[in-house]
């Protein structure tokens, strides 16, 4: 296993918040540009306050997930953009192949459960 | 000199109760007193349209470079800056139909914050005690005076320690109220 994916694995499991913060950055978007994908990707389930968003920013920069990629003018102001370093697309990667893993062996066990639910009330 | 539009009130808040200052801060909104300088335990007002508002604190220091990031964070969600004070930021918004607005929207992050005021009350409690219990069992200069500095420097103390357990167990609430994880 390379060293990458090693220092990838040790971040997992992510937090919900920061997983949707990992997942909007695929494409480059400033801080409050996060928070509205977040809310749009979840469906409205998620929102992401403006205090946890700058702690995860700052958290993400300093692991190294994330990296800075220039400014972007919005409404006339310059923003900082963000995107994904290599680690940080290593860690989505990962953390995706594991939900999905996760997803599938409980989905078995959901199956029995709704079946035995059945049964039991007619 | 305070004008008719204007008014200071004193009041004292602990860190963990922060949810407490929220609160009253919007009281006094509703009465048409609009927060316009936090000063610790000064509060500077000024009279307005009473309005329905959520006021919320946050514990960080951001540095100049991130600044200019942090507060239009919060304003592009709707937070107006209002002012700070020893780190702690004033913000405001409108109070809508849902559930009260957040800023803090995960356990992590408000343990987090707890964590950076404990940090910083730590340091200083250990500056406060490391000379005082330095001190103890050499031979101390007599008089009233000393008495007094003795006993304020001991009540000091014990209020900071307090604070510090307070904070602690602030946290492990928050993490022990964690759920679905």
């Amino acid at each position: 296993m390379s060293e990458l994916e090693d220092k990838a694995r040790n971040t997992l499991p992510l937090t919900e918040a920061t997983y949707y913060v990992l997942i909007s950055l695929v494409e480059a978007r400033h801080g409050y540009g996060i928070m509205q994908n977040v809310t749009a990707l979840s469906e409205n389930k998620v929102r992401i306050g403006p205090g946890t968003m700058y702690g995860a920013l700052r958290n993400l920069f300093k692991q190294g997930l994330i990296e800075r990629a220039g400014e972007r003018e919005t409404e006339g102001e310059r923003r900082k953009v963000y995107t994904l370093t290599k680690l940080g697309r290593s860690v989505v990667l990962l953390e995706c192949e594991r939900l999905e893993t996760l997803a599938r062996i409980g989905r078995e066990a959901a199956e029995k459960l709704r079946e035995e639910r059945k049964e039991s009330t007619p | 000199m305070n004008g008719k539009n204007t008014k200071t009130v004193i009041r004292i808040f602990w860190a963990w109760n922060h949810g407490k200052e929220e609160r009253w801060l919007s009281r006094m909104a509703r009465d048409g007193w609009h927060l316009t300088a936090p000063r610790g335990i000064y509060y500077r007002f000024e009279k307005g349209a009473p309005a329905d508002v959520v006021y919320r604190l946050d514990y960080q220091n951001p540095k100049k470079a991130d600044r200019k990031e942090y507060l239009s964070l919060f304003r592009d969600a709707g937070w107006d800056h209002v002012g700070e004070f020893a780190n702690w930021q004033y913000f405001w918004t409108a109070a809508g139909d849902g559930p009260p607005p957040e800023i803090h929207t995960d356990p992590e992050s408000r343990m987090a914050m707890y964590r950076r005021v404990l940090g910083l009350l730590a340091v200083i409690f250990i500056a406060v005690c490391v000379p005082t219990i330095t001190r103890i069992g050499r031979p101390q200069p007599s008089g009233t005076f000393w008495v007094i500095v003795r006993l304020s420097q001991g009540l000091l103390m014990i209020l900071w320690a307090y604070a510090i357990i307070r904070l602690a167990l602030k946290i492990r609430e928050i993490r022990q109220g964690r759920t679905g994880r």
